[in-house]
């Protein structure tokens, strides 16, 4: 166990540098390099982007100034400065990342707690009218592009009937207060929690289905216990930690689901910032924010995991064969 | 069995993402006793035979600005009213049809071809090849994908054939672990023993006779992975990283809709409509296949 988790952990550290670098080849790969868009946007001569070049240090080798990135990263967390701005990559990111935790923590909440509940349900009434409707539900959730969904909420609920604003973190001018800032954070939060929720809903009517039916339950029903002891004290404990894991493991993908649903909202969060800098070719931003978000992916991906061994035994070195596929299926 | 663990939690959160193998249709058994899957192979024929039939079908240009009647509403000439550049919007659903299936097509293409030769190699040979693969699922699975992909898109610079490459490259691992799940088994098999006893050579066993047992299971994952693909090139086009206009897709159609909702809604609504019904007929299918192959896993 203690070998699983230190192998989980001593993983990290590569795989972000991994990442680092292929973004780093991606964004130097790109027509005209960050230098072209430049030569593109302004009317500059020859000397004066050389000059520039000179300053960004773009006239380097591509592995030294590489190296050189990661030497300012490694040493005191700095990424450098932003193109468009000239501000800090590393104090751009810090100043928007309440605003990402905040719809992240808000779409979380909704989606574990509307999830699971609709899971249980689901799998307790089992091909009952409620397990057919939340089935049609998340396969829906599933096949809904995001940015439909938010641009249709928009329409329907800012638009056509007046009751919540269509963007932004709060009104501009007006006096800030709880309630408007709660008014601004609904939109998005259902929007961004709609595919999570499919997501976790079904994953815990197959674990709880799993449950049920292992012999655990049938020898609880077996004492006479009532049926409300048997599914909550007995089932659902067996089935709530790997949906916990799965749950943990998938909290930093609100971050992916977060740049589409921040950009239509105009929500001033990280994945906001990624796309605007995308868009501006504003290269060390577009690197800090890749390379920030994927260190808390893959720190979280390792705790689902750990987690994740630690409830199973089955997938800890020296157990038996994986077989947690297939305590989540049902047939 | 250590190199089971490589796979271990992950292998679960690739099956809670992935379409839920426990979602009731109706009850029976076949694929035509399934009523939700076969509507939605309807609608996926009919949707694809208009795109088809597309330049047959429609009475104005695809591309045809109008800059007299911009944003108009819907009228009979234009069913479904004008864009912002006064182009047919309806004309251009159509054609955006063609390339959103054509685009999701090519990226399963893609990652069908990695996956299943990754799956096989894993599957097959096992020990190090198997170690070796299931690193390289963990980092994909491990890592945001989402943005690294805009941001291979953007590199390609809008180029069309980047955008199936970026996503069939980024999306194959659940097709390899599948693969690999069904063939370990069929190593220890009499008919594998009985073929290299009689000579046949890896490749040969492996595309002859292993691989047709994973067939099915590979069909149902292309169904459903048709779907994610579509969805992932409808936001890829959406940000303005995917399919350039003027070519449309149901995603770029999208691109400047929020601006002008409120002077033309039904062009922001309905190119994503269009996207969500054949995304959830996919899987449908993909559900209604599984069923009357009768895929356990």
């Amino acid at each position: 166990m203690r070998k699983h988790i230190a192998r989980r952990l001593a993983r990290i550290v590569p795989i972000v540098v991994l990442i680092s670098i292929v973004t780093f080849a991606l964004l130097h790969l790109a027509p005209g390099g960050p230098a072209g868009v430049l030569s593109a946007s302004a009317r500059m001569s020859e000397s004066d982007l050389a000059r520039i070049r000179g300053n960004l240090g773009l006239d380097k080798p591509l592995p030294v100034q590489y190296l050189l990135w990661f030497k300012k990263v490694f040493l005191n967390l700095d990424f450098g400065n932003s193109y468009a701005t000239g501000e800090p990559v590393a104090r751009m990111i810090l100043d928007r990342l309440p605003a990402t935790l905040e719809l992240m923590g808000a779409s979380f909440a909704l989606a574990l707690i509307l999830g699971v509940s609709m899971g249980v349900v689901s799998a307790v009434r089992r091909d009952g009218p409620l397990d057919q409707l939340f089935s049609l539900v998340s396969v829906a959730g599933l096949s809904m592009p995001v940015f439909w969904l938010a641009l249709v909420s928009i329409y329907v609920f800012s638009l056509k009937l007046g009751l919540l604003p269509s963007g932004g973190r709060e009104t501009i001018g007006a006096p800030p207060g709880f309630l408007d800032h709660l008014r601004h954070l609904v939109l998005p939060a259902c929007v961004l929690s709609i595919g999570f929720l499919a997501s976790w809903s079904r994953y815990t009517r197959a674990q709880l289905l799993g449950a049920i039916r292992g012999d655990f339950v049938r020898t609880a029903r077996a004492k006479g216990l009532s049926e409300r002891t048997v599914i909550w004290k007995h089932a659902f404990r067996n089935a709530a930690l790997p949906v916990f894991a799965v749950v943990v493991m998938q909290i930093p993908a609100l971050f992916t689901g977060a740049v589409i649903t921040e950009t239509v909202f105009s929500w001033p969060g990280m994945g906001r910032l990624f796309y605007e800098g995308l868009a501006r070719h504003d290269y060390p931003r577009v690197l800090g924010v890749v390379v920030i978000s994927s260190f808390l992916i893959i720190v979280f991906n390792a705790i689902g995991d750990i987690l994740y061994a630690a409830v199973d035994p089955r997938i800890s070195p020296g157990g038996a064969a994986s077989a947690v596929d297939t305590s989540a299926e049902d047939a | 069995m250590m190199r089971e663990n490589a796979y271990g939690a992950f292998a679960n959160l690739g099956s809670a993402l992935a379409p839920d193998r426990s979602v009731r249709l109706d009850g029976g058994g076949g694929f035509f006793a399934c009523k939700g899957a076969v509507y939605s192979l309807i609608l996926i024929l009919l949707v694809l035979a208009v795109s088809v039939l597309a330049p047959l079908l429609m009475p104005h240009e695809r591309d045809a600005m109008n800059l007299d009647s911009i944003l108009a509403a819907p009228s009979v000439e234009h069913v479904l009213g004008t864009d912002e550049l006064g182009r047919d919007v309806f004309t251009r659903l159509i054609y955006a049809g063609r390339f959103s299936m054509l685009v999701a097509l090519c990226s399963v293409a893609i990652a069908l071809a990695i996956g299943v030769f990754l799956g096989a190699v894993a599957g097959y040979f096992g020990g190090a090849a198997d170690e070796a693969v299931a690193v390289v699922v963990d980092l994909f699975l491990s890592v945001p994908v989402f943005l690294i992909l805009l941001v291979a898109a953007s590199a390609g610079g809008g180029r069309i054939w980047i955008v199936p490459l970026v996503i069939g490259g980024t999306s194959w691992m659940e097709t390899a672990r599948v693969v690999r799940s069904i063939l370990i088994p069929l190593r220890e098999e009499g008919f594998v023993e009985a073929a290299r006893a009689a000579g046949a050579k890896d490749v040969r066993i492996v595309v002859r006779h292993m691989l047709p047992q994973a067939l099915p299971a590979v069909v149902v994952s292309a169904t459903v992975g048709f779907a994610q693909a579509m969805l992932v090139e409808s936001a890829l086009s959406f940000l303005g990283f995917g399919v350039q206009p003027p070519v449309p897709t149901w995603g770029n159609m999208l691109q400047n809709a929020h601006v002008f909702i409120r002077q033309a809604p039904l062009a922001a609504i309905v190119p994503g409509f269009m996207i969500f019904i054949t995304c959830l007929s996919f899987n449908y299918v993909g559900e209604g296949l599984r069923r009357a192959l009768a895929i356990e896993r």
